[in-house]
């Protein structure tokens, strides 16, 4: 999978759920596939992850800033996501499912 | 509640959420279906039949018709049946303020091109024969269903009607029909009382009839 800075082992999988599973207060019997980022972003850094690294560990930086490293994360995101709850009344989800993933 | 028994319209739903088609063009027509546009219109019903319309034109028929033919127990008229008629959204797609008599609304829909050829298709294409086994003229239970699911998303669009087993109607009546009170009834009939349709949504809800799994190309 392509996106900034392709980071081997960050990559996109996915899950069967009950929409009840996403944990966002809606009560539906439907299912959903839901996509997600994982895997370790270790060889897609850049310079500027190599700078933050060293001047971290050299104690070069501001004691309490420690900026984040790279992460594996989604750079596009599914379809939304619509369903009738137990009510039935319908509702959309928006950015709920990876699409993409990349080190960011 | 939604009941713990196997519920097909549910499945049906499932089903289409899992396969990525599905669940792309039946969110792009629940979100204009259940938008409010402005304090005194609950949505903007252009764009919910255009959206509808692309639903049923682009969905393999094994998900679209799934979740508006699905089959449900007599007893079952709210986890199953009530969801069924929710498939195409009708607060914004099918009810109106006032009813209208069902011959203004056909012509309403012949002033449309695409409502006028799809009206025309079910006609023919759901045309009841008694002496048929089918209950159908043209003996296709595809075709029957097709030209129907084309009418979702035109002035003309069908829906269950909350009751008992599968009756169907367009948003009209045939109340204040003066002279022409027969003519509308046939018409209103084609819907509410025609076999040829029953039996193919019915063939379709229990799988007996395979054929309708086929996709057929637009007439």
């Amino acid at each position: 999978r392509g996106g900034p800075g392709r980071g081997q082992g960050c990559a996109l999988k996915q899950i069967h759920l009950n929409v009840t599973d996403l944990g966002l207060g809606y009560r539906s019997s439907e299912e959903m596939i839901f996509r997600y980022c994982s895997g370790p972003c270790r060889k897609s850094q850049t310079n500027y992850d190599k700078i933050l690294y060293n001047l971290a560990n050299n104690r070069k930086l501001p004691p309490k800033d420690t900026p984040s490293q790279a992460c594996c994360r989604p750079t596009a995101f599914d379809d939304d996501l619509s369903f009738l709850d137990d009510n039935l009344v319908y509702h959309t989800v928006r950015k709920h499912s990876a699409r993409k993933c990349g080190c960011v | 509640p939604a009941s713990t028994k196997e519920n097909n319209c549910l499945n049906a739903a499932k089903a289409c959420n899992l396969n990525d088609t599905c669940k792309k063009y039946r969110s792009a027509y629940i979100n204009p279906c259940t938008s409010r546009v402005s304090a005194s219109e609950i949505c903007n019903k252009r764009k919910c039949h255009k959206a509808l319309r692309h639903f049923f034109d682009k969905v393999p028929t094994k998900y679209s018709y799934g979740m508006l033919f699905c089959s449900c127990p007599a007893g079952d008229q709210t986890a199953c049946a009530e969801r069924r008629r929710q498939t195409i959204v009708p607060i914004c797609s099918y009810e109106d303020k006032d009813k209208p008599n069902c011959l203004s609304l056909q012509n309403a829909c012949k002033t449309n091109y695409i409502c006028r050829s799809r009206l025309a298709d079910f006609i023919s294409s759901c045309q009841p024969e008694v002496r048929s086994i089918s209950g159908c003229l043209r003996e296709s239970y595809a075709d029957c269903l097709l030209s129907y699911s084309g009418l979702i998303g035109t002035v003309m669009t069908p829906n269950y009607v909350r009751s008992l087993g599968i009756s169907l109607s367009p948003w009209c009546d045939c109340s204040s029909s003066g002279n022409s009170k027969p003519e509308c009834q046939r018409f209103a009939e084609l819907f509410t009382n025609n076999r040829c349709l029953r039996n193919a949504i019915q063939a379709f809800g229990n799988g007996t009839d395979v054929g309708v799994w086929q996709p057929q190309p637009p007439i």
